[in-house]
């Protein structure tokens, strides 16, 4: 089970970095052509959506292994998802959003198999 | 201020940087490289890797300790007993008698004892090769090497201080934080450099901060005593003894002999009452009337660096004293700090994190000290294409970039070459790999400093490559328990397949950057260097670890 909450703080900080990271208008852009600007209700659905992720992860984190510990778990995997993320962007910039869909929904399915245990 | 507060930061910044930023690239790959100390020694170890898989109760381990020790330690003062935990496997057996009258003091550590135990039996491992493997590499974070420890921590200390100051005043000086947090474009020369340099430096910003910071607070008794000083009125041994209790009881011997009280009942009633492993055993006077026995907790996952205590009579097992289980503010504060930076709370993967964190640091470091040399070629781009020389702050610089970025991983490589291939017999080896280390690194800048060109980065990067990456291979002529072995047949321990793994990744990025670097065209050579040169990856910087 430990592996699953981990991996859920990991998936979390993915998802939530691809959310901010595609809201702006640069990152938009190089993935819907150039010029491209994310609409309005997207923008404000993709930022509401990021930092939900993120704060879901401190928190999941502080929860499960203490506020301390916790903390600097979801620092290191920050960091961690935000230097994937940076390398896959410019090579790969689909890969990279894909990926942040394959990390939402597992991020769905480790809550849900974490609440059930 | 004659210029705005931005340029006067980006000019602190430049330059704090600069100066100290070989040294620094030097203790962030040593400091990066100590996540792994234990690792790295178990696998400069070969002769221990098939006794490390087996595990026993600490209770049972501190129990075999003790009838070896009463049976080799004979006449012993001290015992330190360090039971086996998650990240090493055996037991460490150390003890020391007193000198005898007239005898010369051996220094410190003259008269101690060490070895390593089979923590079922409590037999000797049979005796591995002598080196002090990850040990060095920790040491030489701080206490750099060939001089003495206390210069080497006020260097290391300024160098801090500078990078302290370099880390804040960068932040002053990038002015799109938050809107380049995810900018990085490769292939646009300096442009490319810049974002390596910003990525590398802004997502981990909390951990180059936090390992800064408390790098110098590991020292700071060191560096600011005047605090100490002034509350304890000049006697810092009073200090000391309040601040860090239960270094085991100073008590004089009864002379009288007396049987010393069974270990595994008091490990097993320190482990209920702290709930984690006991780490620790140390005996004082083993075998006389007034011996005592003092727990240490094992390291566990509680952040901070200093463990609890517990203290036994070590004829009647009764409880003396317990220390730190309810520290101060001040001390537990500065517990917390110290823990974070020397990070043995982690488990594997906060481990990794961290170990991922410090390579980001040595590639911050190294891709600022090439946009330095990027930026000067770019001034001088056209004195350059006039067919004059580089300037000589360019030329050195360029040549120090070489010797350390490219040097250091081929003085690692060395390190551990000289491991596997100098005889296991030989005489002081451990100094001997540690003079591998140097010999390599030093020939490395020297040859570096007579010709600082573009071909020398790509000899050098292929040297460290292979070095890196043919670690894996040579374990295979060298060891029992090379890659074929503890990756495929899946036996012996996991450290040391992730060791083989690690370098063999960090040399292929290494060659990487080495395959980037192509020769130039010569008619065009001269004018495009500094944007090709940009060509080269973080990979390159990153593999400097």
């Amino acid at each position: 089970m430990e592996w699953i909450a981990d991996f859920l703080v990991f998936a979390l900080c993915y998802a939530g970095l691809s959310c901010l990271c595609l809201a702006m208008d640069r990152h938009y852009a190089d993935l819907h052509g150039r010029g491209a600007e994310p609409p309005l209700l997207l923008r404000r659905r993709l930022q509401w959506g990021g930092w939900l992720a993120l704060a879901f992860g401190l928190a999941w984190a502080m929860h499960h292994s203490g506020a301390g510990y916790g903390t600097v778990v979801w620092v290191g995997s920050l960091t961690g998802c935000g230097l994937l993320l940076i390398w896959l962007l410019p090579y790969a910039p689909r890969h990279a959003m894909l990926l942040a869909r394959v990390a939402g929904v597992a991020a769905l399915l480790a809550a849900l198999v974490l609440a059930l245990w | 201020m004659k210029e705005g507060f931005r340029q006067s930061m980006a000019w602190l910044h430049t330059w704090s940087g600069l100066l100290v930023c070989w040294i620094l690239l030097l203790v962030f790959c040593a400091g990066t490289a100590s996540y792994y100390r234990a690792e790295i020694t178990l696998w400069m170890q070969p002769e221990l890797h098939a006794a490390a898989s087996n595990t026993v109760s600490t209770e049972q381990a501190a129990a075999t300790a003790q009838s070896a020790m009463q049976e080799r330690a004979q006449g012993a003062t001290r015992w330190f007993i360090t039971l086996p935990g998650e990240r090493n496997p055996a037991l460490q057996l150390g003890w020391s008698k007193p000198s005898k009258p007239g005898e010369k003091k051996k220094g410190r550590r003259g008269n101690f004892h060490s070895e390593k135990a089979d923590p079922s039996t409590g037999e000797v491992l049979s005796k591995p090769r002598e080196t002090r493997g990850g040990e060095f590499l920790y040491r030489l974070h701080f206490d750099l090497h060939y001089m003495s420890a206390l210069w080497a921590r006020w260097i290391v200390g300024f160098c801090a201080m500078f990078m302290l100051v370099s880390i804040i005043s960068g932040i002053v000086t990038h002015k799109r934080i938050f809107k380049d947090l995810f900018t990085f474009r490769p292939k646009k020369g300096q442009r490319s450099w810049l974002d390596a340099h910003n990525v590398a430096a802004v997502l981990p910003l909390p951990y180059h901060l936090m390992i800064t910071y408390t790098g110098l607070v590991t020292l700071m008794f060191m560096y600011m005593p005047s605090g100490v000083t002034t509350a304890y009125k000049g006697d810092q041994d009073a200090f000391f003894s309040e601040a860090f209790p239960a270094r085991a009881g100073e008590a004089k011997a009864a002379g009288v002999a007396a049987p010393l009280t069974p270990f595994a009942p008091l490990v097993r009633q320190a482990e209920q009452k702290w709930g984690a492993q006991v780490g620790l055993v140390s005996v004082n006077l083993p075998g006389d009337a007034n011996a005592t026995v003092t727990l240490r907790r094992a390291g566990g996952r509680d952040m901070s660096s200093k463990q609890p205590t517990m203290e036994f009579d070590g004829v009647s097992g009764k409880l003396l004293a317990t220390y730190g289980d309810d520290p101060g503010g001040a001390s537990s504060t500065h517990g917390v700090m110290v823990g974070l930076h020397i990070a043995n709370f982690a488990s594997p993967l906060l481990r990794a994190l961290f170990f991922l964190s410090g390579l980001a640091g040595c590639a911050m470091v190294a891709t600022g000290a090439l946009l330095w040399a990027v930026k000067t070629r770019q001034k001088q781009a056209k004195a350059l294409a006039a067919g004059k020389r580089p300037g000589f702050g360019l030329r050195l610089v360029e040549a120090l970039n070489i010797g350390a970025i490219a040097g250091i991983p081929i003085a690692f490589g060395a390190y551990f070459w000289a491991n596997r291939l100098l005889p296991a017999g030989l005489e002081e080896r451990p100094k001997e790999e540690i003079a591998c280390f140097f010999g390599a690194w030093a020939l490395a800048a020297i040859v570096a400093q007579l010709r600082p060109t573009r071909a020398m980065w790509r000899l050098q990067l292929t040297v460290g490559a292979i070095l890196l990456a043919g670690l894996p291979l040579l374990n295979v002529f060298t060891t029992q328990s090379h890659l074929g072995v503890t990756l495929f047949m899946g036996r012996g321990p996991v450290a040391v397949a992730a060791f083989d793994l690690v370098m063999l990744m960090l040399g292929l990025g290494l060659a990487y950057a080495a395959i980037k670097l192509k020769p130039l065209p010569a008619r065009a050579a001269k004018a495009a260097r500094p944007a090709v040169k940009a060509d080269v990856t973080p990979d390159t910087a990153a593999g400097a670890a």
